[in-house]
């Protein structure tokens, strides 16, 4: 297995690395807050923002079209969402640019990240910052209750990242097909024997289908721990042996009998409208309402999680090194980490993606308005969800995205 | 003409030909491991290495090759079937007239009408949902299926009226009525003197437009993105998400598979040319033997019946498109929505703008060049039959017949290291690398057709060359230069890999943006995006028509 190989980086790059640091450091004891905002706002004034960003959902692009309207008025800036169908296309992009010394007017401005991409570009030095804990929306955030918005995916944040939303793993099943759903990968085999095809899973390495395959192996593993530390040889074959025994069991019991998966998460959605499948999973606990909401799927669906919890983590805004406009990316992030930009992300008539702020940091305005966000009709309570589980270690992304690969390609 | 427009004209030829040699020689280098601008400085067999070692490499390469052989043979026998059938028939006008805005439509368009037409869930399905007693969509794979059927019915579907419109052109230009008579005299039944005597007379005409289809057919990338197989994906997807990989390394690999891709290509061509080679051989006897055969009522209906079906197919799956973009709820098995709605229409509609005028700007100035380099080089080259003068308009098409992946890898990594990605006219001028030799391919058979004593009348009462070109020759062609015109925007249109690399994802254009919702879960608003990537060019080829009506309704000799 040829996991983890990496270009040796020159020693100069090292050198530029160590310079940096206490400078930054120095830099950020001396700034006064205020002031630099002030001045962050003045330059921000006619900078255009590419916004780099997923843009396979409707609901998530209206929301950003909103937020750029407000930027517009407010700022004066101009919010342009470049809309990518993987992020991590535009994560090799900067890295190029880096290579080839691009280091300043960058293609990129801002983006949507979390995970294995966070892990890989701040790695390669491809991000600005630390910039987060400056941005006057940080004291907002719920650092305590949502300790992924300062580790995500094992990986420390450390000011580079700015969280943006929260996600957890849930199931949806149309209960006019699948009334009472299985509540664990066992219970899912079971499931899968009695009612063969209703079941599918996106390939990975789509996101949600990767964080299926972590989903199963946290569940069918003995070796849990392992999983939190860097992958080794090893560990990965001691860890991943029941996984592959249970998917060899399950993939002939799947839709299409496991000989072709769904590209995305969202490509299930007509599916599970059709009835060709009886369930969908995402990583927004929202996500069945707003789809219901939209006419996109029946009224019968409704969302549910595994006994033993769901893998959960938050997804955050980062600027690349080499933006020209780091100015108005800043302002930005920090409209959209505002208790207003949040409390419309989270409303599942708008996207009902759900907040990182905590609402009793907030004002006493704020926090009614949090209160009286509609919960909606396939959307869990909070302690419904259940348990969240940790990410495993970024390294295991790769790890399991190949091995599943060469099995079932 | 002066001998100076001459000499430029003959260097500005050279120019998209060299590109694309730059491009294809160029993605040589990083495929053996030397990338500079990405910081890899030394030459290695390491993408080889990683290449050959890629999960389902052989089964990739072979359903690669499956596709689009399959899909460029069957497209050309359905061609075939058409001017043999329905020659001096009421279908073959109405497929003249039918032909250009079905073509005009991008293949990503009528991949996403396929995929509306025959999925599990899709309308055939629905239709046999009551006789078949199907409460759920059938567990069958009939898109993105592992072996590519569905990506060969949409390229057939594509094709064949490609071949089509080039065969009628062929026709127009051969003495297909003396030939037929005189085969018939002679007692050989219609069918027979197709294939003995008229076929043999059309086939090089058409030779080059096969080798077109050859190439794009195992070279596509955004149909076989929406509706080609999935698991594993054919070479072309798989280099296009290589370069889209996170890991930077994977630029060699892909740099390598794009080579590999070039020689499926040269290959497919050299197999089709052995083929081409073994058939004349082998039928010599067959075609003097003598033999009248009998003509067989039977054939030729079923022939008719099955370019109408194919026709049918094609108008149909882009009306579901339409169909789609106006229905709130339409569930399995409905078979018309049961929610109808312009909601998608007025919440979206302002979406589409932005990719519309990207779309609109980059296809008129892309256009626009491709037509004045074109008419260009049809006046100031030489237009004697000489092999130097045919050497240089045949490398005109040389971006159609190299797969589009292994040339422009070639050129963005170039452009790469220049900074010169991302920029609109950077865009702009690789959609011109494609919608030139389309341009010049279209105008130049219209400038062998112009009758010359019409210039020399003009030259005798004017003196003047310029006079005569414009107040003579210009209207007289103007009919054909918008018809290009508006072939131009259509190729522009639906151009999705040029559009990708070259833009760095920053230009969005309404075929990109359909690519893109394809993988998505709102199948309205793909329709949307459908719908209007169907109706730019209809627009264009609808004025390309109408306006020279209006213009010379006055000189009805003009209208022929």
């Amino acid at each position: 297995m040829t996991l983890g190989k990496r270009r040796t980086m020159p020693a100069w790059s090292y050198l530029r690395k160590l310079l940096f640091l206490p400078i930054a450091l120095l830099l950020s004891t001396l700034s006064f807050a205020a002031d630099n905002w002030n001045d962050t706002l003045k330059q921000a004034r006619g900078q255009t923002v590419y916004f780099n960003a997923w843009g396979g959902s409707e609901e998530v692009n209206d929301y950003l079209n909103w937020a750029a309207r407000e930027l517009k008025s407010r700022y004066g800036i101009k919010l342009q969402h470049v809309k990518v169908d993987d992020i991590s296309t535009v994560v090799s992009r900067i890295l190029t640019e880096k290579s080839a010394g691009r280091s300043d007017s960058g293609s990129v401005d801002m983006m949507w990240i979390n995970g294995e991409n966070f892990k890989s570009m701040k790695q390669h030095g491809l991000l600005y910052g630390p910039f987060v804990e400056q941005l006057p929306s940080w004291k907002y955030v719920d650092t305590k209750g949502k300790p992924t918005t300062l580790v995500d995916f094992t990986e420390p944040v450390e000011g580079l990242e700015a969280p943006w939303g929260m996600a957890q793993l849930v199931f949806m099943h149309d209960t006019s097909i699948v009334p009472k759903p299985p509540k664990s990968m066992k219970e899912l085999f079971a499931f899968s024997q009695k009612n063969p095809g209703l079941f599918t899973y996106p390939a990975p390495p789509d996101f949600v289908g990767t964080t299926f395959l972590k989903q199963a192996v946290m569940e069918l593993t003995e070796h849990p721990e392992l999983l939190q530390k860097p992958v080794t040889d090893g560990a990965f074959d001691k860890v991943t042996k029941p996984l592959w025994a249970y998917l060899d069991q399950l993939h002939p019991l799947l839709w299409r009998k496991g000989r072709t998966f769904p590209t995305s998460s969202t490509s299930m959605l007509p599916l599970l409208d059709d009835g060709e499948i009886g369930f969908s999973l995402t990583f927004n606990p929202n996500a069945a309402s707003t789809a219901i909401n939209n006419g996109l799927i029946p009224e019968t669906v409704r969302t549910y999680v595994h006994d033993k919890g769901t893998i959960a983590n938050s997804h955050f805004l980062a600027i690349p090194f080499n933006s020209s406009s780091k100015a108005g990316a800043q302002v930005a992030i920090n409209f959209l980490m505002s208790p207003e930009a949040q409390i419309r992300k989270a409303n599942p008539q708008v996207w009902g993606d759900p907040t990182v702020l905590a609402p009793a940091l907030v004002s006493k305005n704020d926090q009614k308005k949090f209160a009286e966000l509609p919960l909606g009709v396939a959307t869990l309570r909070p302690e419904e969800l259940g348990t969240a589980l940790p990410e495993p270690h970024s390294s295991w992304v790769n790890a399991l995205e190949q091995a599943w690969q060469r099995r079932y390609r | 003409m002066l001998p100076s427009s001459q000499t430029w004209a003959r260097l500005l030829s050279t120019v998209f030909p060299f590109i694309t040699l730059i491009g294809t020689i160029g993605v040589f280098l990083p495929a053996f491991g030397w990338f500079p601008a990405l910081g890899f400085q030394s030459f290695s067999l390491e993408p080889w290495h990683t290449l050959l070692s890629t999960p389902a490499l052989g089964t990739m390469v072979a359903k690669t090759l499956f596709t689009g052989i399959a899909a460029t043979v069957i497209a050309l026998l359905l061609a075939l079937i058409f001017v043999v059938t329905c020659w001096n028939t009421r279908l073959w006008k109405a497929t003249e007239r039918t032909l250009a805005p079905l073509l005009a439509i991008p293949h990503s368009a009528l991949a996403i009408g396929v995929l509306f037409l025959l999925s599990p869930s899709g309308f055939v399905s629905r239709l046999l949902s009551g006789p078949m007693e199907w409460n759920r969509p059938p567990d069958i794979l009939t898109v993105n299926d592992p072996y590519g059927f569905s990506l060969i019915l949409t390229l057939i579907l594509k094709e064949a009226p490609y071949l089509v419109l080039v065969l009628i052109a062929a026709v127009r230009q051969s003495p297909v009525t003396r030939l037929l008579t005189v085969g018939r005299s002679l007692g050989y039944t219609p069918l027979q003197c197709w294939l003995k005597l008229v076929w043999l007379q059309l086939y090089p005409k058409i030779r080059l437009s096969i080798f077109i289809v050859l190439a794009f057919s195992l070279s596509v990338i955004d149909v076989s993105l929406i509706i080609g197989p999935a698991l594993p994906p054919l070479l072309p997807v798989q280099i296009l998400q290589w370069l889209q990989s996170p890991n930077i390394e994977m630029h060699l690999p892909a740099a390598a598979a794009s080579v590999l891709l070039l020689g499926l290509v040269l290959f497919a061509a050299v197999l089709w040319m052995a083929t081409e080679f073994v058939i004349k051989k082998a039928f010599k006897s067959w075609l003097t033997a003598g033999y009248r055969g009998n003509s067989k009522a039977l054939m030729v209906n079923s022939g008719r019946s099955l370019w109408l079906f194919t026709l049918f197919t094609a108008v149909a799956s882009l009306l579901f498109v339409v169909v789609w973009s106006f229905a709130w709820r339409w569930r399995y098995p409905d078979i018309l929505p049961s929610v109808w709605s312009l909601k998608v229409w007025g919440r979206y509609f302002p979406r589409v703008i932005d990719p519309l005028f990207t779309t609109l700007s980059l296809a008129t100035a892309s256009t626009v060049f491709g037509l004045a380099l074109s008419i260009f080089f049809l006046e100031a080259l030489p237009q004697t039959r000489n092999i130097r003068k045919n050497l240089v308009t045949s490398s005109f098409y040389l971006p159609l017949l190299l797969p589009q992946m292994t040339f422009l890898l070639g050129i963005h990594t170039v452009l790469l290291t220049l900074r010169l990605d991302g920029l609109w006219i950077t865009v702009m001028l690789s959609h011109l690398l494609f919608v030139f030799p389309y341009c010049y391919l279209n105008l130049a058979g219209f400038w062998r057709q112009y009758d010359q004593r019409y210039t020399q009348a003009g030259l005798l009462l004017s003196g003047s060359r310029v006079k005569t070109f414009i107040r003579v020759k210009l209207p007289i062609l103007l009919p054909s230069l918008l018809t290009t015109l508006a072939l131009g925007i259509a190729v522009s249109t639906a151009l999705y890999l040029p559009t990708v690399m070259m833009g760095a994802g920053r230009l969005e254009t309404l075929t990109t943006e359909a690519v893109a919702l394809s993988s998505g879960g709102n199948r309205r608003v793909l329709a949307l995006y459908a719908v209007m990537q169907q109706l730019l060019p209809v627009f264009f080829f609808a004025t390309a028509l109408l306006l020279p009506r209006w213009l010379f309704r006055h000189r009805k000799d003009m209208l022929r």
